[in-house]
């Protein structure tokens, strides 16, 4: 055989070999081998799970982002939606940065261009629409752009904190309220009478563990009727007794619950199709212990034991293992809880991890009146002021909660001590409104 | 004239110092730029307001394509320099001369790269294919450094060294086809 044809015989053998071994890992669901980059904090649970944002030969569509922060946007009333941009005059803004797409602003796989927030533009962005600012608002002035939304006065899509009515409508509340307290939860709905342990209907030819029953009995579970088959079973016919269950055993009465966790970091894995979140695949510094931890509902709230308390502060704590969790316990916010605990405290005034990540949220309707806790904590997280009026405000007049957020070190601190920096939103707000109302006067 | 002779002839035809130049030249320019894209990152502009927004480069989907294509283009130009030396057809001008055009074209290329990847090797498939294309630029380099000491010092035994030196570059360049056909795949279909 001649060196030449040896080459080529070479050449096309590694090539072939090559794109064989890409083409079938394509065909796989570990696609890692195409990552370009690492994801952003936001997306990088489900970085492999491409197809929850790719189209095959279409790229990433609106849709994909929609499906997952529609609602959230809707909520937030978002400042920048699209329909914000349907005015003709806009097309010159959008041929500078398209702001009806989400990937124009927000592009993953390439960490070297992500900003706070999963932002991959750079921070003065504003500049292409809003550049004339000073000359609306002579109070801008001395402000550079990069400052618009890390400064604690903007947010690009949730301003419902910020606007300019709402702080003149707070301005003068204090830094602690006069009522702090948060929306109990309400006594779920039995399904039928109280349970005791010797009432278990577990199948008689299973050995069951008294202190797993007694851990049962004494919860809201036992209380409301719920039995062991009720979760080990399920409703579906010709189900069997199952020992290991998951977030759709508890999804037939919990919807809404499991609906959020899903949603937020927790479950977004799940929810994608991966293997559940675990520590060891997080960003955030955790607890080396529980790096082989596996998220499901009973990773917080226990077997057995269902025990919210636990699930509020100490679940999290078992494995977030950050400044700010770790500084939780040497917190005002942790001596209301133990307040509230021991009896000392009214009802609602104990601040748990949960109050803040996992708010409690009060719904109406029609008639009715209910308060659910929201498993979503992605939902107030990034940027913070999102936290403002659903979780700080029940509790802080909003100048305090504005300083608060936006002090990084008292945040890592866990709110210990007082904000050491002043926002001057507020103050712009009062002072804008008390000249218009002199100009009005003159 | 058999493979042997021509080997003979053009080893002993004066190489001309423009041709030499150029080698050595392409060869430095390519070792320079492949120094710089292994050690250095062009970062991303913190800011809009630039006169010359050098970002859009590795910011907008069109400019990527551009310079990819444009790579992909001068890759393929590069690749005559083997077309000129199996086959008869492409016989015109000095196989010297086209060794030159092959080198500025790897030069040329490596300045895209730069444009296209602003210095960055990203990870994965696109990892291993800068690690391949920027190897293989510098074998290309190492062979020029060969072929130039093979004239410049006539009684050097260089002649074993540039040999290998070239065969270096040409695995190095081997699996290139594969990889950059399965980068223009990924990008089009993610």
């Amino acid at each position: 055989m001649t060196r030449a044809r040896i080459f080529w015989g070479f050449l096309i053998s590694l090539n072939l070999l090559l794109a064989g071994f890409f083409i079938w890992r394509l065909q796989t669901d570990n696609q890692q081998a195409f990552l370009p980059g690492k994801a952003t904090h936001g997306h990088h649970q489900i970085e492999l799970a491409c197809e929850a944002c790719h189209i095959p030969f279409e790229g990433v569509p609106q849709q994909a982002c929609l499906d997952c922060h529609a609602e959230e946007l809707e909520i937030a009333n978002d400042s920048h939606a699209e329909s914000v941009f349907t005015d003709p005059r806009s097309l010159a803004e959008l041929e500078l940065l398209n702001a009806r797409l989400c990937v124009s602003c927000h592009v993953e796989h390439r960490p070297e261009m992500v900003t706070a927030m999963g932002v991959t533009v750079p921070d003065d962005h504003c500049f292409h629409c809003h550049f004339d600012i000073a000359e609306q608002r002579p109070t801008h002035t001395e402000m550079d752009f990069n400052t618009c939304a890390t400064a604690g006065c903007h947010n690009y899509h949730d301003n419902r904190a910020l606007y300019e009515d709402f702080l003149l409508q707070h301005s003068d509340e204090p830094g602690v309220l006069a009522m702090p307290l948060v929306a109990e939860r309400d006594e779920p709905e039995a399904i039928g009478p109280l349970l005791s342990s010797r009432e278990h209907d577990a199948p008689t030819d299973r050995e069951v563990d008294p202190a797993l029953l007694a851990e049962w009995a004494g919860t809201v579970h036992a209380r409301a009727g719920v039995n062991c088959s009720n979760c080990h079973v399920g409703e579906n016919p010709g189900a069997r007794w199952s020992d290991s269950l998951t977030h759709e055993a508890c999804e037939s009465c919990h919807e809404n619950e499991v609906s959020g966790f899903l949603a937020g970091k927790h479950g977004m894995r799940l929810a994608s199709g991966l293997s559940p979140m675990s520590p060891s695949l997080a960003r955030l510094p955790m607890d080396p212990e529980a790096t082989e931890r596996e998220l499901g509902c009973t990773s917080c709230h226990g077997a057995h034991e269902f025990d919210t308390a636990q699930a509020a502060v100490d679940s999290c704590l078992g494995c977030h293992a950050d400044t700010h969790s770790k500084s939780y316990k040497d917190s005002p916010h942790f001596e209301l809880w133990q307040a509230e605990a021991s009896g000392l405290g009214a009802p609602g005034s104990g601040v748990s991890c949960a109050t803040c990540h996992l708010p409690r949220e009060t719904h109406k309707k029609g008639g009715d009146k209910w308060v659910s806790v929201q498993h979503n904590q992605n939902k107030n997280l990034q940027p913070n002021e999102k936290m403002i009026r659903d979780v700080c405000m029940k509790c802080h007049g909003l100048p305090f909660s504005i300083d608060a957020l936006a002090d990084p070190a008292l945040i890592e601190r866990n709110f210990k001590g007082q904000p050491s920096r002043h926002v001057e939103s507020v103050d712009m707000a009062v002072r804008r409104a008390v000249k218009n109302l002199k100009r009005k006067e003159k | 004239m058999s493979r042997s002779a021509q080997r003979a002839s053009q080893s002993t035809k004066p190489w001309h110092g423009m041709e030499v130049r150029g080698l050595v030249t392409a060869a430095v320019s390519a070792v320079i730029l492949v120094t710089a894209i292994s050690v250095m990152t062009i970062p991303y502009s913190r800011t809009v307001r630039q006169d010359i927004p050098l970002d859009i480069l590795w910011r907008s989907g069109f400019w990527q394509q551009v310079t990819g294509f444009l790579l992909l283009g001068f890759s393929l130009i590069g690749l005559s320099l083997y077309f000129r030396k199996h086959w008869r057809q492409l016989r015109f001008g000095s196989f010297s001369s086209w060794r030159v055009l092959h080198g500025i074209l790897g030069v040329a290329g490596l300045i895209v790269l730069v444009a296209h990847t602003g210095m960055r090797f990203g990870s994965n498939l696109n990892l291993a294919l800068m690690i391949v294309f920027v190897a293989a630029n510098l074998g290309g380099a190492l062979a020029a450094a060969g072929i130039w000491s093979r004239y410049q010092f006539t009684r050097h035994p260089s002649h074993r060294w540039r040999r290998r030196m070239v065969w270096i570059h040409v695995l190095m360049l081997s699996p290139l086809p594969a990889l950059i056909a399965l980068h223009i795949l990924s990008v089009y279909y993610f």
